[in-house]
C-alpha cells in the first residue's frame, strides 16, 4: 500500500456563448441560411498535462479556463488562457495540453465546422487509501457495466461533455453529444459516482454492480448559470452593418418592463425613442410612424404588435433571433426610410417534444415543438388576451364609455421544417387579431357630432412558404413566398368609417455565391405587391407637425369618401458584394437597390455602402456607412381622392459611423454618431386640408415638399449574459427636425427627444431567485401650442388657434420598473413565476397636452400608474 | 394598408374622446361665455338676394358674464365682422383681410341690409376675375336648377352636353352644382367686457342656391322637476331669461328635459356620390345645456336620449341660470334661458 496521487482534468463547456465566433472559419457567417449548431464538439482524445512538480510538492491546485479553436476536423488550432489559475505553470501546462487534445468536430446545419469554445482544465490532486484498482486480480473477479444518461434539470437537454468519475476505481468518462456515458468491466458491489461540472451543481451518487448486468442510470444535473435557453446569436453572423443590435432569448426574457415579449424589448436599445402611451409603433432615429417596418423571415408583416404596443403579435418562443437596425441597413431590404426589425424564426426541435404554457395579467399563450420524422419538425404556438374575461366587467362602464367588447387580441403560430441534405423546406403560417368595440355615451367636450359606437378590428394572416437549397459550398439559394391578408375596420359614430381588405403577396428570390474566401456576392429578387378593396369616410389623416389640426372641432373636419379597388405592385432587384480585404481586418460591403412602383410609376436606385475595420481583430472595429434609402408613398396617400397620385418616393440619405469595443469578455461598447437627410418628405399642401375651390376636381392634397435631418450618436454598453448577470446602458442623444419647403427654417419633429436613456439588468441571486430592474429616462416630446379660439356657434365647439408648431415640449418622462423571478427546476420540467412592478415609484407621467374645452388652459394626460404584475411559465 | 396613418388616427379619436374632461366643463358658466349666434334665418336664398335686395340680415350674440347672475353691471363691446370665409376649416379666417365689412356696436346684436353690392364687395378680387369663380358659379346655379337632385342625376356622361340641365359631368357622372356656396359667409363677433375679457365667436351664415331654405329649429316644452313649460311661456335667450321657482335648496337632483318641435325639425334631400338622399334633422340635432351653478349630468342630448338632469353638490341658496341651445346640425340655433332661486326651507316646487 502506498499513497498515490493523480489529477484529474475537467471540461466546462460554455459552447453557448462561443458559437462559431470566427466568421473566417465558419460557414456560420452566411447570413441567408441561418446556420445552427446540430452537433456540439466531444472530447475524442485527451492529453493529460503535466502536472508542475513544484505545484505537485506543494499541493498546490488550479484551474484553468482556455479559449479554444477546434477547427472542422477535431484538431485544436488555437487555445488561449481565458481565465487564469494564478499560476504561470498550470496556465501553460494546460495550454500545452490542450493543442494536443483531439475533438469530434461540431456540426453547424449537420456539416463539421470550426468553433469555439471555453474549455476548463483542474488540477487536483487526490488522495487515494488505494493503488488503482488495475490489480491482476480484478480480472477474475465477476464484472458488470453501468451506462447512462446526464440532462439538464428541467429542460432536459443533453449535457455534454460532463467528467463522471468513478473515485474509488480511479476510472473517469465523459459523456457524448447525447448525454452518453458508460463504464465496462466495474467491480460487482457498490460504485461511488460523482458528476462534476462548472455549468451544473456537482452530484454524487452510488450504484450498486452487479455480475453480468448492465446497470442503466439517468441523472438530473440541477444548472448553475441562467437556466433559460442559452442558444445565443452574439457574434454567430458576420457583422456587417454599422449598428446591428442583436438580443438573445435570454436577455429577452427576463427584462423588467417587457413581460417577456421578445420585440418590446427593442424600446430599450439606442436610437428608439419613446411613443406616447397607447401610440405603439417605433420611432427609429427620428423617423416617423411607418418608416421603420417589421419582417418575419425577410416577409413584411403589417403590425408588429397588438393595439400599438400591447404584446408583439409573435410568441417569443418562435423567435430564434431579433436584429434591429436602426439604420443603414442592407441593400436587401427596402421600401422603407427609417429602421428595420428583422425577425428570424428558430427551427422546432428535433431531439423531443417540448412545450411551454404561460399566463400573465394580460394573456395566457401555450407553445408545443418538437419532431415529426427525422427530417421533419414542427412548432405551434397560440396566445390569447382575457382582459375582457377577468376585468371586462369592471370596464363596463367607465365614465361615458361604455366597453362592448373590452380590448381583445389573439395570434397563432405554426412552423413546419424540412430538412434533408442541402435543402430546407419551411412552411410559416401566422396570424393576428384585435378587436375592440365601446360607445361613447357623452360626446367629449365641444365635440357633440363625436359619439356613438366606436369598433376597432384589425388583422392579418400569414401564409409563408420558403426553400433554402445550398447547392454547393459556394452557392446558397432562397426563395421565399408569402400570401396574407390584411384587414382593417374603424367605425365611429355615424361618419368614420373604414373598411379594408388588402391581400398582400411577397416574393423573395435571394442567393448567395461565395467567390473566394475574400469575396462574396448575393442578390435578389424582391416583389410586393396589393390588391384588395377600400371603403373610407375620414377626414385626412394629421400628417407630421400637423398637431395644430387636433384644435379642430370635430364638426369642421372634412371628411373624404372612397370606394374602390386598387392593386399595388413594387419590383425590386438588389444586390451587393462583400469584400474582405487585409486578412479579413477589413470588411466593405457595397451594395444597390432598385425598385419600381407601378402606382406612381416611377423608380429609385439606391446605393449603399458600408464597412467594418478590426484595428484589434475582435476587439476594436471602426465602422461607417452611408446610403440611401427610399420609401414608396402608403396606398391611401396615392388614392386619388384621398391622397394624391403624383406624389412620389420619400428619400433619406444615411450616414453613421462608430466604433465597437470589447472591454472584457463580457462588456462591449458600441458608438455610433449618425446624420440623416430627409427629403422628397409627404406633406399636406395645405395643413387644414381643404379644398378652396368650387371645381368638382380637387386640388392636390400631398406633395413631396417636406425636408428633414436627424443627428446624433448611440452609445451601447452591454454586459453579455454571463452566470449571474447581464445588463446594457442604452443613451440616445439625438435632435430631429423637419421643414417644409415654404417654411423659414427647421422645427422639432413629432418625437424629437434629446436625450433617451435605459439602464436595464437583471441579476441571478440563487439559483431559484433572479431579480431585474430597468429605468427609463427620456426627454419630454414637442408639442403644437393653442394660443386662442374661436367659438364655433354652428356647432357648439371651439376651434383651437395653434401657435408655433412644436414650439413647446411636455415633461421629461422617466419610470423605473423591477422584477424578481422564482424559479423551481424540477427533473423534467421548470416552473418560473415572477413578479414584476411597473413604475415602482408611481410617477405620473405626461404623455400629452390636452386643452380644455375653449383652449384656454392645458392639462396633461399622465401614462400609467405603479402596475403590479404576476406571470406564470412552465416548460417541459 | 394604412398602416401609416391608422394608428395616429386611432389614437387621436381616443385622445379626443379623453380631452377637455379636466376642470369645469363647457356647460359651467362662471366667466365670459358666448352661447351662440342666433339669426333670423340661417340661411339666404341666393336668387332671392339679387331678385329681392335689401333683405336684411340681424345677427344676435348670446353671451353670459357672471354679473349678468350677481346684478353687477359689466359692460360690454361688441366687434362684429361680416366676411366670406371657409368656415370651420379655416378658424373663421376671412378670405382676404381688405373684404371685411366691419362694426362695433355696445349692444350684443347688429343688423345690416344684404344686397348684391354688398355681398360682391366682400368677395375677394380673384374670385370676381378668375374664369371659374364663385360668383360665376353661383349665378351659374341659381339660374339652372330649383332642384337638389334635378332629373338625370347620376348618369353617366362624358362631357357637360351630356347631362340635362342644371347638372355637369364629374368623372363621368351627370352630378348637379353645390346646393349651397361652398364658401358661405360668415360673422365673426369679439365680445370684450369691461373687465377686460376677450371672447372671439363666429357662425357661417349658408347661401343656398336651390332647395328649400333651413329655418331655425324650436323647442316645443321644458320639463323641469315636475313642471313643465310650454312654448308659449319661453322667451329668446336674447329678450332676458324667464324667471322660475323658488326651488328648495336641498333638492340636489333636478331632472330637466327638452322637448323639440318636431316640426321645426326639417328633413332634406342631399346629393352624396351622385346619389340623391334623404337627410333629417331630427337625427342631428342637438341640445346644450349650461348653467352658472351645479353641473349637468348630460353636456349635450339627442333627440334621442333627452334626459338631462342638475346636479347640485350642496343645499346652497343661490340663483341659477339656466341656458339651452337647440342645433339643427345645418346651422339653424334656438336658445333659451331661464332662472331660478334655491332657497333654504321648503317655499315652493314648481
Amino acid at each position: 500500500m502506498k499513497n498515490a496521487a493523480s489529477h484529474v482534468w475537467r471540461v466546462c463547456f460554455f459552447v453557448p456563448l462561443f458559437i462559431g465566433l470566427f466568421g473566417g472559419l465558419s460557414r456560420a457567417e452566411d447570413e441567408n441560411t441561418e446556420p445552427k449548431l446540430t452537433k456540439k464538439p466531444a472530447v475524442v482524445e485527451m492529453v493529460e498535462a503535466d502536472y508542475p512538480k513544484a505545484l505537485f510538492d506543494t499541493g498546490t491546485t488550479g484551474r484553468v479556463e482556455l479559449k479554444i479553436t477546434i477547427d472542422e476536423n477535431g484538431l485544436v488550432t488555437e487555445a488561449e488562457i481565458h481565465k487564469g489559475s494564478g499560476f504561470a505553470e498550470f496556465d501553460s501546462a494546460a495550454q500545452e495540453a490542450l493543442y494536443q487534445f483531439k475533438f469530434s468536430p461540431a456540426h453547424i446545419d449537420n456539416e463539421p465546422a470550426a468553433i469555439q469554445i471555453i474549455y476548463g482544465y483542474a488540477f487536483t490532486i487526490e488522495h487515494s487509501v488505494d493503488e488503482r484498482p488495475v490489480d491482476l486480480s480484478l480480472q477474475s473477479q465477476p464484472t458488470g457495466r453501468l451506462s447512462g444518461t446526464v440532462l439538464r434539470k428541467g429542460t432536459r437537454e443533453p449535457v455534454v461533455g460532463l467528467t463522471i468519475r468513478l473515485p474509488k476505481l480511479g476510472r473517469e468518462g465523459m459523456t457524448d453529444e447525447q448525454g452518453l456515458f458508460s463504464f465496462d468491466d466495474l467491480p460487482v458491489g457498490l460504485v461511488i459516482i460523482e458528476l462534476n461540472d462548472a455549468d451544473h451543481y456537482n452530484l454524487e451518487d452510488e450504484e450498486r454492480i452487479e455480475a453480468g448486468k448492465d446497470v442503466n442510470v439517468r441523472y438530473y444535473l440541477e444548472p448553475t448559470g441562467l437556466n433559460e435557453n442559452q442558444v445565443t446569436v452574439v457574434g454567430r453572423k458576420l457583422k456587417k452593418e454599422v449598428a446591428k443590435r442583436t438580443l438573445t432569448v435570454q436577455e429577452i426574457r427576463k427584462i423588467p418592463g417587457a413581460s417577456g415579449d421578445a420585440l418590446k424589448v427593442i424600446e430599450n436599445l439606442p436610437g428608439v425613442a419613446r411613443t406616447a402611451l397607447g401610440l405603439g409603433g417605433l420611432i427609429v432615429r427620428g423617423s416617423n410612424f411607418g418608416d421603420s417596418a417589421a419582417v418575419v423571415d425577410r416577409h413584411l408583416i403589417p403590425i408588429p404588435f397588438h393595439f400599438g404596443g400591447i404584446r408583439s403579435v409573435i410568441a417569443s418562443e418562435m423567435i430564434d433571433t431579433i436584429d434591429f437596425y436602426p439604420g443603414n441597413f442592407g441593400a436587401e431590404y427596402g421600401r422603407f426610410s427609417g429602421g428595420l426589425i428583422d425577425i428570424r424564426l428558430r427551427r422546432p426541435r428535433s431531439d423531443r417534444f417540448s412545450g411551454r404554457f404561460e399566463a400573465d395579467i394580460f394573456d395566457s399563450g401555450v407553445f408545443l415543438e418538437g419532431p415529426l420524422t427525422e427530417e421533419l419538425t414542427i412548432a405551434v404556438g397560440a396566445r390569447r388576451s382575457y382582459i375582457d374575461v377577468l376585468i371586462g366587467t369592471a370596464l363596463q362602464d367607465i365614465d361615458d364609455i361604455n366597453f362592448q367588447t373590452v380590448p381583445r387580441y389573439y395570434d397563432y403560430q405554426l412552423i413546419l421544417d424540412y430538412r434533408s441534405g442541402r435543402h430546407q423546406v419551411r412552411s410559416f403560417l401566422m396570424g393576428s387579431d384585435d378587436e375592440m368595440i365601446f360607445v361613447l355615451n357623452e360626446p367629449p367636450a365641444g365635440n357633440a357630432g363625436l359619439r356613438g359606437q366606436l369598433e376597432n378590428k384589425v388583422g392579418f394572416a400569414r401564409g409563408y412558404l420558403s426553400w433554402t437549397w445550398r447547392a454547393s459550398d459556394q452557392f446558397t439559394n432562397d426563395l421565399s413566398v408569402a400570401l396574407g391578408r390584411n384587414t382593417l375596420v374603424l367605425n365611429f359614430g355615424p361618419d368614420i368609417r373604414v373598411d379594408n381588405l388588402a391581400w398582400q403577396l411577397t416574393v423573395r428570390e435571394d442567393m448567395t455565391y461565395t467567390v473566394s474566401n475574400a469575396l462574396k456576392w448575393r442578390a435578389g429578387l424582391d416583389y410586393d405587391g396589393f390588391f384588395g378593396t377600400l371603403d373610407l369616410n375620414l377626414p385626412l389623416p394629421p400628417k407630421e407637425g400637423g398637431g395644430g389640426q387636433q384644435g379642430r372641432s370635430y364638426s369642421s373636419v372634412d371628411f373624404i369618401e372612397v370606394r374602390r379597388d386598387f392593386l399595388l405592385k413594387n419590383p425590386a432587384v438588389w444586390t451587393e458584394l462583400q469584400i474582405s480585404l487585409m486578412d479579413k481586418r477589413l470588411l466593405v460591403i457595397p451594395g444597390f437597390r432598385g425598385e419600381y412602383d407601378l402606382v406612381i410609376d416611377d423608380y429609385i436606385l439606391d446605393p449603399r455602402l458600408t464597412a467594418r475595420y478590426g484595428i484589434v481583430k475582435e476587439s476594436t472595429i471602426i465602422k461607417a456607412g452611408l446610403g440611401l434609402f427610399s420609401q414608396r408613398p402608403s396606398p391611401d396617400e396615392t388614392d386619388a381622392d384621398f391622397g394624391d397620385p403624383d406624389i412620389n418616393f420619400e428619400r433619406a440619405i444615411h450616414f453613421s459611423a462608430g466604433i465597437e469595443q470589447k472591454l472584457s469578455d463580457f462588456i462591449e461598447i458600441d458608438l455610433v454618431g449618425f446624420y440623416k437627410h430627409l427629403y422628397d418628405l409627404i406633406r399636406p399642401v395645405d395643413q387644414t386640408g381643404v379644398n378652396t375651390s368650387l371645381d368638382s376636381a380637387p386640388e392636390r392634397r400631398l406633395a413631396n415638399s417636406g425636408t428633414g435631418r436627424v443627428y446624433g450618436m448611440e452609445v451601447l454598453l452591454r454586459h453579455s449574459p454571463s452566470e449571474r448577470f447581464f445588463g446594457w446602458l442604452s443613451y440616445t442623444l439625438m435632435r430631429s427636425e423637419r421643414r417644409r419647403s415654404d417654411a423659414p427654417g427647421y422645427r422639432p419633429f413629432d418625437f424629437d427627444q434629446t436625450h433617451v436613456l435605459t439602464i436595464l439588468g437583471q441579476y441571478k441571486l440563487t439559483n431559484a431567485w433572479e431579480f431585474g430592474a430597468r429605468f427609463q429616462y427620456s426627454t419630454g416630446r414637442p408639442q403644437t401650442p393653442f394660443v386662442g379660439s374661436v367659438y364655433n356657434s354652428d356647432s357648439d365647439s371651439y376651434e383651437g388657434i395653434p401657435g408655433e408648431v412644436n414650439s413647446v415640449r411636455i415633461p421629461s418622462y422617466h419610470r423605473l420598473d423591477i422584477r424578481l423571478d422564482r424559479n423551481w427546476i424540477f427533473n423534467t420540467w421548470i416552473l418560473s413565476a415572477y413578479f414584476e412592478i411597473q413604475n415602482v415609484y408611481n410617477r405620473s407621467n405626461p404623455e400629452r397636452l390636452n386643452p380644455n374645452y375653449d383652449f384656454s388652459s392645458a392639462s396633461y394626460t399622465s401614462g400609467l400608474p405603479i402596475i403590479p404584475s404576476l406571470g406564470i411559465r412552465g416548460q417541459f | 394598408m394604412l398602416s401609416r396613418c391608422f394608428w395616429v388616427l386611432f389614437f387621436c379619436s381616443l385622445c379626443t374622446a379623453c380631452s377637455g374632461r379636466d376642470g369645469d366643463g363647457p356647460s359651467k358658466l362662471n366667466d365670459l361665455r358666448v352661447l351662440g349666434l342666433l339669426t333670423d334665418t340661417p340661411e339666404f336664398e341666393l336668387v332671392s338676394l339679387f331678385e329681392m335686395p335689401d333683405q336684411t340680415l340681424a345677427v344676435s350674440v348670446i353671451d353670459f358674464h357672471p354679473g349678468d347672475v350677481s346684478g353687477e353691471q359689466v359692460d360690454r363691446r361688441y366687434t362684429w365682422q361680416l366676411c366670406f370665409s371657409l368656415g370651420a376649416l379655416a378658424k373663421f379666417e376671412c378670405l382676404a383681410d381688405d373684404k371685411v365689412l366691419e362694426m362695433t356696436t355696445d349692444a350684443p346684436s347688429m343688423g345690416l341690409t344684404l344686397d348684391t353690392a354688398t355681398l360682391l364687395g366682400l368677395l375677394p378680387d380673384e374670385f370676381l376675375t378668375a374664369e371659374q369663380s364663385p360668383v360665376s358659379t353661383m349665378m351659374d346655379a341659381g339660374q339652372t336648377s330649383d332642384e337638389v337632385c334635378p332629373d338625370g342625376l347620376g348618369e353617366t356622361c362624358s362631357v357637360d352636353d351630356d347631362c340635362q340641365v342644371g347638372l355637369s359631368c364629374s368623372s363621368g357622372v351627370c352630378e348637379p352644382m353645390p346646393a349651397t356656396s361652398p364658401v358661405p359667409l360668415v360673422v365673426r363677433v369679439t365680445v370684450e367686457s369691461s373687465d377686460e375679457q376677450v371672447v372671439t365667436a363666429a357662425r357661417t351664415i349658408g347661401l343656398r342656391f336651390t332647395g328649400e331654405l333651413n329655418r331655425n329649429p324650436k323647442f316645443a316644452a321644458f320639463e323641469i322637476g315636475m313642471g313643465r313649460l310650454d312654448a308659449t311661456e319661453l322667451m329668446p335667450a336674447d329678450d332676458g331669461c324667464l324667471q322660475l321657482g323658488p326651488f328648495d335648496s336641498t333638492i340636489l337632483q333636478l331632472p330637466i328635459k327638452a322637448n323639440f318641435d318636431d316640426s321645426s325639425l326639417q328633413s332634406y334631400p342631399y346629393v352624396d356620390d351622385g346619389v340623391c338622399r334623404e337627410g333629417d334633422e331630427f337625427e342631428s340635432a342637438f341640445v346644450s345645456w349650461y348653467s352658472t351653478s351645479g353641473a349637468f349630468e348630460n353636456q349635450v342630448v339627442t333627440t334621442e336620449y333627452s334626459d338631462n338632469e342638475l346636479e347640485f353638490e350642496t343645499p346652497t341658496a343661490e340663483t341659477v341660470r339656466v341656458y339651452a341651445s337647440l342645433r339643427d346640425g345645418r346651422n339653424g340655433l334656438a336658445m333659451t334661458c331661464f332662472e331660478f332661486d334655491r332657497v333654504e326651507s321648503q317655499q315652493g316646487a314648481p
